[in-house]
């Protein structure tokens, strides 16, 4: 009997936003109807408890089917675990600028990947080339005819299936248009043809040992306070928030979490610094 | 099973991740002595209701191995009753052995329990049952009596682990996972007594003590089928300490090697045991590796001198690096457990459990847990809570409160950070562990890529070493301020930092197992991100 893991994410990078973290029994091949989310979602803000942080919806991965109604979010239940994820966009002040932004989504794994899905633009020079995922809508003149890939580098055993904008923009197969001047989102979205719906994050094609640490530490008697509790994210980066402070205000935990923040980067830097060496010694 | 009875109908409900073997055992007994059984895994109670409505079966044997399912039994207990269910409703496990009375007040539904090892018990209550006779007198169960819980003698002089048939594991579908990967048990028990384990109690219950081991032949035997019959490629030993009891225990462990050499099982079996730092020797391991070993759990727990006294460990930290060391030179994959804080922490002791952490696992050879330790029933640990009147219970759970009340802050704040980590269902860590696990694994048609591990490695180091950091950095938090609280400022700012960084682990983790997938044995480097070096 499968489960449906039902939790809302923050788009693209898929942080778990808010407390909703749960297993649903399901029977597989039954519909899932009407999963109703939230069109707007505010999180307490620690950085500025004045103004919550704001996220509004933007589409349901219901069991590998995708949708934008908020309310009325639906698929069929596969034969193994599965997922119905909320996902939601930060709501800031964005730069304003007039582009096609497009996201390669791996609807098995309810995640983007870094590839762009991208195989061709006209007019070409609204278009960089490489692994740019962004069009622009100003560049060159008239529609934006946007190609996807097949195929992406970082999705396997899955092909693309069609575009799902979500704003601006009409698609027809594997081809995206969006008039001139026009700025939008659009998922180009990759599926296993099998009939497996998507999997529930933490299953994977890999074998490993299950982890059952010693002993066990599933604390509930603490966790299910802590899962009450709302968890918010910074969409900046801690020395970002300082520059923006009153200098004078800047207090000693202020530069010890910038200090701490800028270690977990040079801890990835060195990482990768190591990899690389490691690789080239090999060469 | 006389020859004036019918067979039993029993049916068997259990948690099952892995092979189950506490209820396949029971069933390959119960088929060994005329019974039928039927197994059914437990995650609601709708497949219970379905199987018992179909086989009607004269006993439900529930096996409780997380004493938090409690609630989830209970209600499935009663639906299962409520839809006309008549059979006789058991339950066995650890809590369920240690707590009878407070299981029986907490179920309603439920007749009886089946305390510690349950086979032999098991069957004397189907027996009892259909023959009518009286089921209250079987030795090693409890159930309600007049007044009060009544508790029948204890079963005493364990049979042979040898005469109980292997697991029944008919139903098992090996085929359709992509590497098949059995459970298999060469042992029951342990010689040790570590004050937060409860298996020597529960082991003691039942009139054993000390570990038990099988013919090694046997084992071999049983190794053999599920490779050449049932296409297992993988093992997961589930002794507890597969090399404890002494030389004995390693001449049995290196039989049971040997004898798989010898029947070329070496040549595409691979193996997972679980052993402690003092056993893990590159003499005691080498002939392991031969045969198959490839991933070693390695009961760590502590780092801090003092932890390890109180842990019962009998060792000093210095142990667990001599252990990681020949792990290394034997290049076998380590995942560990590992209890940052127990009741009896310090902050000192906290700090020198991270800076163990840091020594034993900053490079990413493996992911590194922490977590508190939970006073489980039946453990020395909570009898001295008890004693010490600090346990309180709620919901059938215990739980304590540390000596120092920062540490609880910090505790709470570390439960909240890195439940994404450690914790919640697909948890960061579960991942870098299962990655590590795959990037040491070498079969004939899956060899392991040296570029792969490398990869792994360094993702996992940039993780720990970050977790590491964020760690001490809230423990200089709760140790600076007069009173700190988790939902301080720079305490939730160290956890978006570190719910930040998880983030990228995260994607790195989708960039491994692309990597995976696709079997590349090089990266392309070409920018200084470990994102792209991945």
């Amino acid at each position: 009997m499968p489960n449906i893991h039902r939790t809302n994410r923050q788009f693209p990078g898929g942080a778990q936003i808010g407390a909703t973290n749960e297993n649903i029994p399901s029977t597989a091949g039954l519909p899932v109807n009407n999963l109703s989310t939230d069109l707007d979602f505010f999180l307490p803000n620690p950085a500025d408890p004045a103004h919550p942080l704001h996220y509004r919806f933007l589409f349901w991965n219901v069991c590998g089917t995708i949708s934008n109604d908020a309310h009325h979010g639906s698929g069929t239940v596969p034969s193994s675990d599965t997922v119905a994820t909320a996902w939601y966009v930060p709501v800031g002040p964005g730069d304003g600028g007039a582009a096609i932004v497009t996201y390669a989504f791996w609807v098995e794994h309810d995640a983007v990947v870094s590839d762009t899905p991208i195989l061709s633009v006209n007019p070409a020079a609204a278009w960089s080339g490489g692994n740019n995922t962004v069009v622009s809508s100003t560049a060159g003149t008239g529609p934006r005819a946007i190609t996807a890939r097949d195929t992406v580098a970082s999705i396997t055993n899955a092909n693309f299936d069609h575009w799902f904008p979500l704003g601006a923009g009409n698609a027809t197969d594997a081809v995206l248009t969006v008039l001139q001047g026009g700025s939008t989102w659009a998922l180009a979205l990759y599926q296993h043809h099998d009939g497996g719906g998507a999997r529930k994050p933490d299953k994977t094609t890999k074998p490993g040992p299950i982890q059952i640490p010693d002993p066990g530490p599933l604390d509930r008697s603490r966790m299910i306070d802590v899962l009450k509790k709302a968890q918010a994210q910074s969409s900046t980066d801690r020395l970002a928030q300082v520059l923006k402070k009153d200098q004078s205000s800047i207090s000693d935990d202020d530069l010890r979490a910038v200090a701490v923040e800028m270690k977990a980067n040079i801890n990835r830097q060195q990482a990768a610094l190591d990899l690389v060496n490691a690789n080239l010694a090999k060469k | 099973m006389t020859a004036t009875c019918r067979a039993a109908r029993v049916l068997l409900v259990a948690f099952e991740d892995q092979d189950n073997l506490g209820v396949r055992y029971l069933a390959s007994f119960l088929r060994k002595h005329g019974h039928e059984a039927t197994i059914v895994t437990f995650g609601n109670s709708g497949p219970v209701i379905e199987a018992a409505a179909r086989i009607d079966p004269d006993i439900i044997g529930f096996s409780l191995i997380f004493q938090y399912m409690v609630p989830e039994f209970r209600d499935a207990i009663a639906e299962l009753r409520a839809s006309g269910a008549r059979g006789h409703v058991t339950v066995g496990g650890h809590y369920a052995s240690f707590e009878p009375a407070a299981l029986l007040a907490a179920i309603p539904d439920l007749d009886s329990v089946v305390r510690f090892e349950g086979e032999e018990t098991l069957l004397d209550l189907a027996t009892a049952i259909i023959t009518g006779d009286d089921w209250r007198s079987v030795a090693g169960i409890a159930f309600r009596g007049e007044r009060d819980v009544a508790v029948t003698a204890p079963r005493q002089g364990t049979r042979s682990l040898d005469d109980y048939p292997w697991p029944d594991r008919h139903d098992i579908r090996y085929e359709e996972q992509e590497i098949p990967m059995a459970s298999i048990l060469g042992s029951r028990g342990c010689p040790w007594q570590c004050s937060f384990c409860s298996i020597i109690t529960f082991y003691a219950g039942n009139g054993t003590k000390g570990r038990r081991r099988r013919d090694p032949i046997d084992v071999v035997d049983e190794m053999e089928h599920l490779h050449r019959d049932r296409g297992v490629e993988i093992l997961l030993w589930q002794d507890d300490d597969f090399l404890g009891g002494g030389r004995d225990a390693i001449r049995w462990a290196h039989t049971v090697a040997s004898e798989s050499v010898k029947r070329g099982l070496h040549h595409s079996l691979r193996w997972k045991i679980s052993c402690r730092s003092d056993e893990a020797k590159v003499s005691s391991l080498a002939p392991l590796v031969e045969a198959g070993l490839t991933h070693v759990y390695l009961g760590v727990e502590s780092g801090d001198a003092s932890d390890l006294r109180h842990l019962n460990k009998l060792f000093p930290p210095d142990v667990h690096f001599r252990a990681g060391e020949a792990l290394r030179q034997l290049d076998l994959s380590l995942d560990f457990g590992f209890m940052l804080l127990q009741p009896w922490s310090t902050l000192q002791s906290v700090r020198n459990n991270i800076d163990f952490l840091r020594r034993f696992a900053g490079d990413g050879y493996a992911g590194a847990p922490f977590c508190r330790m939970l006073p489980y029933v039946g453990t020395a640990a909570e009898t001295r809570l008890r004693d010490e009147g600090r346990l309180f219970e709620h919901d059938l759970l215990a739980d304590y409160l540390f000596l120092d009340p920062r540490l609880d802050v910090f505790y709470s704040w570390m439960l909240e950070t890195f439940t994404c980590r450690n914790f919640d269902d697909g948890n960061t860590l579960s991942w870098l562990c299962r990655l590590t696990f795959d990037s040491h694994l070498d079969l004939p048609h899956r060899p392991a890529s040296p570029t792969f591990r490398a990869a792994v490695q360094a993702v996992t180091g940039a993780n720990n070493r970050t977790a590491f950091d964020i760690l001490e950095s809230g423990l200089d938090y709760v140790e600076r301020t007069s009173k700190p609280a988790p939902d301080d400022d720079f305490l939730q700012m160290l956890k978006e930092i570190y719910h930040d960084h998880d983030s990228r682990t995260r994607s790195d983790i989708d960039s491994l197992r692309a990597m995976a997938d696709r079997a590349i044995a090089a990266s392309e480097c070409g920018t200084d991100t470990l994102a792209c070096a991945v």
